[in-house]
């Protein structure tokens, strides 16, 4: 133990409350709202700061673990007793426990007009697993929003991500096809995909069905990573190219071992940024025409008024977004061996 | 003794926008089968592109350029050691070892035994099944060094090899060196801007010329082998070293002044 640190901390602590006590008598945590959060972050973060030099070698791990848990538990909770008490306008800001019952309501309560909640009906589960087995299971779980959102954007990303490999390495290996594409890639890359979906619609034989938003979630995957895929394959370092050679190693034998490979990892990390740009594309288009999806929840519950369930919509779109990032660490896990060790750290 | 490999007057000229550059003026040399050779020269030189024009992986734009084959059909014709440590990253340690037989379509058994055999020799069997990225700077470059031996070539060529290590992995790994090329008996190539390191390991030693770059002098080392860290402390060594470094040393200024 440090005695130095620790009078300094004991005068802090109640120092940092006083202060508090001030700012709201003097009404400025009505007034100046924001002034005020940022005052107490600061102060906060230092009295923090200064805390955690005083923890035992041995426990600084489970401690920095404790702050960082801490630190959003208690931003959380400062918003919930804001709203709560008026301070902030719980109309656009409802309280984050109201938002968590209002998820709570998505997933058990059938929305009007879809007539199915966030995860289908699960409270159904069991019985139709008596009826009709796993695939009656699985009727429920397709029916409802998550899984609509869910469905779209995987297969976009997969539909436009194969593709976008295979030309985004013919255009990385051979310079003439890179010349003669560069250009448009780079004039449509720029284009905003979902302005094109009002053509993209009227391409399909329905132009109201999955087909046309899954079309545009490819789409744009499909130019971002044909992109982020030649520049893997531009940027493979000379001299691994030069040493494949050396040992023998061209055509098909040099692409298989030592190109690919090589590209891979910087290929997963633009897959990372198309994912999220994928979610984004496919929640727009549910913004605009959707019977379904965690887009149209959003938008719909704008429409009446319901801001806590719209939030709660965020909240699935943000669980949906760490839940395909995971999968896809999985398989980068799996893909790229040699980079296991600095993956999860 | 034959002759290994041969260039007479040999040129590189780049054709770029700006114009022509030479990188090398007039490239003549003779190296005998079982040969070490090193060459010396001032940064820029052109060194390293002579020897990747030998590797086969540049060319020539004018003189005689021929590298004889042995007997055996099999047996690749050279393999390089790179300047950078360019052991692939994406391939552990005994990967490395065995890629060149891969590529020859050598069976997975007969590779991973011949490249263990190797790692051994080298102390480094524990680190087999390590990636590059989780081993230091010398073990890499003795994994590099390997992975060319592995593949038994005719002619082994380095680049620069030691040029990113410390002084002490560099000595460490010098004797090492020597002591399977003198258990292989291949002709090497020795690229290198340090003259102790060319004096200490080769049989003779190649001055190049400031750009455009020109071999100007053969020097024959005849130090007896095999030889250790501590003929760098005898006469004949420091002898040699200054009388190479005579000439050396105006080609350093002339490339030097080239820069400005």
């Amino acid at each position: 133990m440090n005695p130095e640190k620790s009078i300094k901390l004991s005068v802090q602590i109640p120092l940092f409350l006083l202060l508090n006590l001030v700012l709201y008598f003097l009404d400025l945590w009505t007034n100046q709202v924001l002034m005020c959060l940022v005052i107490d972050v600061i102060i906060f973060g230092k009295i923090v700061n200064d805390a955690m030099k005083l923890v035992p070698v041995r426990y600084k791990k489970s401690s920095e673990r404790f702050v960082t848990l801490l630190f959003p538990i208690l931003l959380l909770s400062i918003w919930e007793i804001f709203a709560s008490t008026g301070k902030i306008n719980p109309t656009w800001f409802p309280e984050p426990t109201k938002i968590l019952a209002s998820l709570w309501e998505l997933i058990t309560v059938p929305e009007k007009f879809s007539e199915t909640t966030l995860l289908g009906r699960p409270w159904m589960i069991l019985e139709r697993y008596q009826e009709q087995g796993l695939e009656g299971v699985w009727k429920l779980i397709e029916e409802g929003h998550v899984w609509a959102t869910l469905y779209r954007v995987v297969m976009g990303f997969v539909i436009g991500l194969v593709p976008a490999v295979f030309c985004g390495f013919l255009m990385g290996m051979n310079k003439t096809i890179r010349l003669m594409f560069d250009s448009i890639l780079s004039a449509i890359y720029v284009l905003p995909k979902i302005a094109i979906f009002p053509i993209v619609m009227l391409v399909f034989a329905d132009p109201f069905g999955d087909a046309p938003r899954i079309a545009v979630v490819a789409l744009s995957v499909f130019f971002m990573m044909t992109i982020h895929t030649m520049g893997a394959v531009q940027n493979i370092e000379g001299i691994y190219i030069l040493a494949g050679h050396n040992y023998g190693a061209h055509g098909l034998k040099l692409f298989f071992k030592v190109i690919l490979p090589g590209s891979l990892p910087s290929i997963f990390s633009g897959m990372r940024v198309a994912l999220g740009m994928a979610l984004i594309v496919i929640i727009a288009v549910e913004f605009l025409r959707a019977e379904k999806g965690v887009g149209y929840l959003i938008y719909y519950n704008w429409e009446i008024l319901a801001p806590e369930k719209m939030y709660a919509g965020l909240i699935t779109v943000m669980l949906i977004g760490i839940l395909t990032t995971l999968v896809l660490k999985l398989l980068q896990y799996l893909a790229l061996p040699w980079k296991r060790h600095s993956l999860f750290k | 003794m034959s002759v290994k490999i041969r260039c007479q007057g040999c040129q590189k000229v780049y054709r770029t926008a700006e114009g022509e550059f030479t990188a090398i003026g007039d490239a003549t040399l003779q190296i005998e089968e079982g040969q070490f050779v090193c060459i010396v020269g001032p940064s820029g030189c052109g060194k390293s592109t002579l020897l990747k024009i030998i590797a086969g992986l540049d060319y020539f734009t004018a003189g005689e350029f021929d590298v004889r084959h042995g007997e055996s059909r099999d047996q690749p014709i050279n393999n390089v050691v790179f300047q950078e440590y360019a052991i692939f990253p994406w391939r552990t340690v005994l990967e490395n070892v065995a890629f060149g037989l891969e590529m020859r379509g050598i069976s997975k058994k007969i590779r991973t035994e011949i490249a263990r055999e190797w790692l051994q020799k080298v102390g480094l069997s524990k680190f087999a099944n390590y990636f590059p990225d989780q081993i230091s700077g010398g073990m890499k470059q003795r994994v590099a060094i390997i992975r060319a031996l592995a593949n038994d070539p005719e002619i082994l060529l380095m680049d620069e090899p030691l040029g990113a290590l410390d002084a002490q992995s560099r000595l460490l790994i010098q004797e090492e060196l020597l002591k399977l090329w003198d258990e292989t008996k291949k002709t090497v190539l020795y690229v290198t801007h340090s003259l102790d390191e060319a004096i200490f390991l080769g049989d003779e030693v190649l001055l190049m010329s400031a750009n455009p770059g020109r071999i100007i002098k053969r020097y024959p080392i005849t130090i007896e082998r095999p030889r250790s860290i501590n003929t760098m402390n005898t006469g004949d060594f420091t002898r040699t070293r200054s009388e190479i470094w005579e000439k050396l040393a105006v080609e350093v200024g002339r490339s030097m002044a080239n820069q400005q």
